[in-house]
C-alpha cells in the first residue's frame, strides 16, 4: 500500500462539505418529520372540528324529526280517539302541514293492524306488516324513537325516506291501546347536512345505521356499480377516536361519530397521502431552501479554506525557496489576521538571517583581507632586516660601490613593493621585482649562484599576486644553494602552461625529500626562519584563496639535481574592478 | 488542489441536482393533475336521456380532476373529427369520447378505423378502435335512468325481471379511454326489495 500524503487542503473541505450535508440532509429530515407530525396533527384537528360540527347538525335534525314524531303522538295519537272521525281529519290535516318533511304517516295495532295511514301510503296486510323491521323495533324499544332503513320511494320522483316509528298508546272507542306509528321521513334534508362535507375521494363522509349499513355515501352510485368499494367501515367501526391506517398505498385517516341514540354513526375520510401532496410545495420550497443553504455554505466553506490555505501554502513555497539558498525570495503578505503576520513575520526573520549572512561574509572577505595583508607582512621583515644588515655590512667594509647598488636594487625592489598599496601587479613588475630580490641576493652571497630569467613576453601583461615569485626565490636560495659553494643556479621560467601561466623557479642545489616538500606544503610552520617553507606555503594559500583551489603552487625535486617550484595562476588581465 | 476543486464541483453539482429533482417530482404530480383535459361529444338531438351517462362521465372527471370541453354535433364529417382531434391534442387532451356518434359522424365509405378517438356506442365498434357499449342481449334493456312506472312494475310483481344497462357506469368506464363492454343486469322483485341498486334509481 502507498503511503501517500494528505493533505489538509484535500482533507479538511471534503471533511466539511460532508459534515455540512450531513446537517443539511439532518435538517431536512427532522424538518419533514416535524412538518409531517404538525400536519397529521393539525389534519386531526380540524377533521375533528368539522366532525363535531357535521354530529351537531345530524343530531339537530334527528332531533327536528324525534319533535315531529312526539308532537304528532301527543297532539293528535293521544287526543283523539281512533275510532272517531276527528282523528282521521287531525292526522291528514298534520301530514298536509308536514309535506316538506314527511311523505307519510301510519299508525297499527300491536298485532300490526292498520288503524289509520295517509292517502299516500298503500295498503298492507298486517302480517307483512309485522315482517317489517320498524315495527319489529318499535315494539321490542317501547321508550325510544327507532329509526329505521332508507327506502327508495317510487312515487315519481324516485327519492329516499327514513321509516321512523315509536310505541304509542292510542285511544280506542275509549280505552287505552299500544300501536305503533309510523313516519315517513324524507332524507332530503340529513342528505343536505352531509352533502355540504366536501366529498371528494381524497376526503369524504358517509352515514351508516344501526346494521352498519349504507344510510349515506357520495359515491354510492359507483359503489353500486362496482367503480368504488367503501373498505373503511370495520376500521371506522372499531377506532374510537380516530384511527390511521393505510390501504392501496395510501394513508387514511378516519374519525367517527355516533349520532345522539339513533346507533347510527357518521364516519369521515380523509387521505393523509393528498394532504401530503397539498403540502408538497411547501416542503420543496423549505427543501430547496435548505439545499440552497447547503450549497452556499460548502461554497463558503472552500473560499475560507482557500483563503485561509493558499498563504500558506504560499509560505511554504517561499520557505522551501529560502531553504534552498534563495535568500531573496520574500512571503506574499496577504491572508486573514494571523496568517498575514505569519508572511510577514518570516519575512522580518528572512530579512534580519540575510543581514546576517551578509555580515558573515564580509567578515569573512574582512579576514581573508586581513589574512592576506598578514601574509604580505611576514615577507618584508626578513628580507629587509637582511639586506639592510648586508648593506651595513659593506658600507663598514667600505665596499661603497656595492652597498649603492644595493640600495638601488632594495629602491627598485620596496617600489614594486608597494605598488600604490595594489595586491595584483602585472607579471612584468612581478618579474623585476623577483629580479631585483635576486640581484641584492647575489650581491649579499658574493656570486654564490647565477641567474636566468627566461619569460614569454606575451604573458607579462596578465596579472599575478603581488610578492609571489620572492619567497621561492628566498627558498631556492636558501634551501637549494646552501652547501653548495660555486656553480649554483636558478632559473626563472615564464611561460604558457595549457592555457595558464606557469611560473617555474628552479634551482640546481642539493634537492629535497618528498617529506619535506609535504612538510613545507602541508604543516604548519610557525617558524619564521629563512627557507623554513612558510614563504612559500603563504604564497600558494594567497594564490588558492585568489583564484581558488586548483591553482597555487607545485614543488618537485630530485636529491643531488634541483628543486623545481611552479605556480600556476590564470592568465588575468587588468581592469578598473582590480586591486 | 484541482482534484479538491472536481470533487467540491461535483458535490455541488450532486446537491444542486437533488434539489432541482426533488422540487421536480413535487411539484410534478399537480402539474399534471392541473394539464389533465378530455374531450367529449355529445350528440345534440338525442332522444335517449343521456343524463346517467354524463352522470359517469362528470363524476370519473370529478375524481380525476379532468377538465372536460363538452362539444354537442347534429352532424360530423370525418374531416371535422380529425380536426377537432388536432385541435384538442394542441390543448393536451388525454383523449376524445364520442357518445352515440352514430347520430352525427358521418361514417367512412372506405371502412376507416378511428385510432385515437373512444366512442360509447351501440352501432359503430367496427368503426372504431376504441369504443365503450352494452353486451347485445336478446330481451330488452332498460338503461339508466329507468322510468319509475317500470321499477313499480318489477316491484309489485307486474314483471318478473327486467335487464338493467347501468348507463352512469358506461359514462365512468368510457373515460378511461379503453375498450370496455358492460353486461346488463337483472332487476326482479328480490333485488328491488333488498335496494341493492337504489342509488341508481334515485333522482
Amino acid at each position: 500500500m502507498k503511503n501517500r500524503k494528505i493533505s489538509i487542503r484535500l482533507v479538511f473541505p471534503v471533511v466539511m462539505s460532508a459534515s455540512i450535508a450531513v446537517c443539511i440532509i439532518s435538517c431536512m429530515l427532522l424538518f419533514s418529520y416535524y412538518f409531517s407530525t404538525y400536519f397529521q396533527k393539525d389534519a386531526i384537528e380540524k377533521t375533528g372540528k368539522q366532525k363535531n360540527a357535521l354530529a351537531q347538525s345530524l343530531e339537530k335534525e334527528i332531533d327536528n324529526m324525534n319533535d315531529l314524531t312526539n308532537s304528532i303522538y301527543y297532539q293528535e295519537i293521544k287526543e283523539y280517539d281512533v275510532s272517531g272521525r276527528l282523528f282521521s281529519e287531525e292526522m291528514q290535516q298534520r301530514i298536509n302541514r308536514e309535506t316538506d318533511t314527511i311523505y307519510a304517516a301510519a299508525l297499527y295495532d300491536a298485532n300490526g293492524r292498520d288503524l289509520w295511514h295517509s292517502e299516500n301510503l298503500e295498503n298492507m296486510q298486517k302480517e307483512e306488516i309485522r315482517e317489517t323491521t320498524w315495527f319489529r323495533q318499535a315494539k321490542e324499544n317501547i321508550e325510544t324513537i327507532n329509526y329505521g332503513q332508507k327506502k327508495l320511494l317510487l312515487n315519481g320522483e324516485s327519492c329516499y325516506i327514513y321509516e321512523i316509528s315509536r310505541y304509542v298508546e292510542y285511544i280506542d272507542h275509549g280505552s287505552m291501546k299500544s300501536g305503533v306509528l309510523l313516519l315517513d321521513y324524507y332524507t332530503d334534508s340529513m342528505d343536505s347536512v352531509l352533502q355540504h362535507y366536501k366529498n371528494q375521494k381524497s376526503a369524504y363522509c358517509y352515514l351508516l345505521d344501526a346494521d352498519n349499513q349504507l344510510l349515506y355515501h357520495p359515491f354510492e352510485k359507483q359503489i353500486v356499480s362496482g367503480l368504488y368499494e367503501e373498505k373503511t367501515i370495520k376500521v371506522a367501526l372499531a377506532s374510537k377516536n380516530y384511527k390511521i391506517y393505510r390501504a392501496d398505498g395510501e394513508r387514511w385517516m378516519l374519525m367517527r361519530q355516533q349520532i345522539g341514540y339513533t346507533g347510527w354513526n357518521v364516519v369521515l375520510v380523509s387521505s393523509m397521502s393528498s394532504l401530503d401532496l397539498e403540502n408538497r410545495n411547501l416542503y420543496s420550497v423549505a427543501w430547496f431552501t435548505l439545499l440552497l443553504v447547503g450549497v452556499i455554505l460548502i461554497f463558503l466553506d472552500i473560499l475560507l479554506f482557500r483563503s485561509f490555505t493558499n498563504p500558506v501554502y504560499r509560505l511554504l513555497r517561499t520557505m522551501q525557496e529560502f531553504g534552498k539558498g534563495n535568500y531573496e525570495v520574500k512571503a506574499e503578505e496577504e491572508g486573514i489576521g494571523e496568517l498575514k503576520n505569519l508572511s510577514a513575520h518570516f519575512n522580518i526573520m528572512a530579512d534580519k538571517l540575510q543581514k546576517q549572512m551578509e555580515e558573515i561574509r564580509e567578515n569573512e572577505r574582512e579576514k581573508q583581507k586581513m589574512e592576506k595583508k598578514l601574509l604580505q607582512s611576514q615577507i618584508n621583515p626578513h628580507f629587509l632586516y637582511n639586506t639592510l644588515d648586508s648593506i651595513i655590512w659593506m658600507i663598514r667594509s667600505e665596499e661603497y660601490e656595492g652597498a649603492g647598488e644595493m640600495v638601488s636594487l632594495l629602491a627598485k625592489f620596496f617600489r614594486t613593493s608597494l605598488s600604490q598599496g595594489k595586491d595584483m601587479i602585472p607579471l612584468e613588475k612581478e618579474l623585476e621585482h623577483a629580479t631585483s630580490y635576486l640581484a641584492i641576493q647575489n650581491i649579499r652571497f658574493k656570486d654564490k649562484f647565477e641567474f636566468k630569467v627566461k619569460a614569454d613576453p606575451a604573458l607579462l601583461k596578465y596579472l599575478c599576486p603581488k610578492l609571489s615569485i620572492q619567497p621561492l626565490l628566498e627558498n631556492a636560495i636558501y634551501h637549494g644553494m646552501e652547501g653548495m659553494y660555486e656553480d649554483g643556479e636558478i632559473e626563472i621560467h615564464i611561460y604558457d602552461k595549457d592555457g595558464n601561466i606557469g611560473i617555474d623557479v628552479a634551482d640546481n642545489g642539493l634537492g629535497m625529500t618528498q617529506e619535506k616538500i609535504d612538510y613545507i606544503m602541508h604543516n604548519k610552520v610557525v617558524s619564521s626562519k629563512r627557507g623554513s617553507g612558510i614563504g612559500v606555503r603563504n604564497v600558494n594559500e594567497r594564490i588558492q584563496l585568489i583564484y581558488g583551489e586548483e591553482y597555487g603552487i607545485t614543488i618537485t625535486s630530485e636529491l643531488d639535481e634541483g628543486t623545481t617550484a611552479t605556480i600556476t595562476i590564470p592568465k588575468m588581465e587588468e581592469t578598473d574592478e582590480t586591486e | 488542489m484541482r482534484q479538491s476543486r472536481k470533487k467540491h464541483a461535483v458535490l455541488i453539482l450532486l446537491l444542486l441536482l437533488i434539489a432541482l429533482v426533488s422540487t421536480g417530482l413535487m411539484t410534478k404530480h399537480s402539474k399534471i393533475e392541473k394539464r389533465s383535459r378530455m374531450t367529449v361529444v355529445f350528440p345534440k338531438n338525442e332522444p335517449e336521456d343521456l343524463s346517467a351517462l354524463q352522470d359517469g362521465i362528470r363524476d370519473y372527471a370529478y375524481d380525476h380532476q379532468v377538465k372536460l370541453d363538452v362539444w354537442y354535433k347534429e352532424q360530423m364529417s370525418a374531416e371535422e373529427l380529425k380536426k377537432l382531434i388536432k385541435e384538442e391534442k394542441k390543448n393536451n387532451s388525454k383523449g376524445v369520447v364520442l357518445v352515440y356518434p352514430e347520430n352525427y359522424l358521418e361514417k367512412q365509405a372506405d371502412g376507416y378505423v378511428y385510432k385515437d378517438v373512444l366512442a360509447v356506442t351501440d352501432r359503430m365498434q367496427k368503426e372504431f378502435k376504441y369504443y365503450a357499449s352494452f353486451a347485445e342481449s336478446k330481451e330488452k334493456a332498460y338503461r339508466l335512468p329507468v322510468k319509475t312506472s317500470v321499477l313499480e312494475q318489477v316491484k309489485n310483481g307486474k314483471k318478473k325481471e327486467i335487464l338493467l344497462e347501468n348507463t352512469y357506469k358506461l359514462g365512468y368506464e368510457s373515460m378511461k379511454m379503453k375498450t370496455i363492454t358492460l353486461k346488463p343486469v337483472k332487476l326482479d322483485r328480490e333485488t328491488m326489495e333488498s335496494g341493492k341498486y337504489d342509488a341508481l334509481f334515485a333522482g
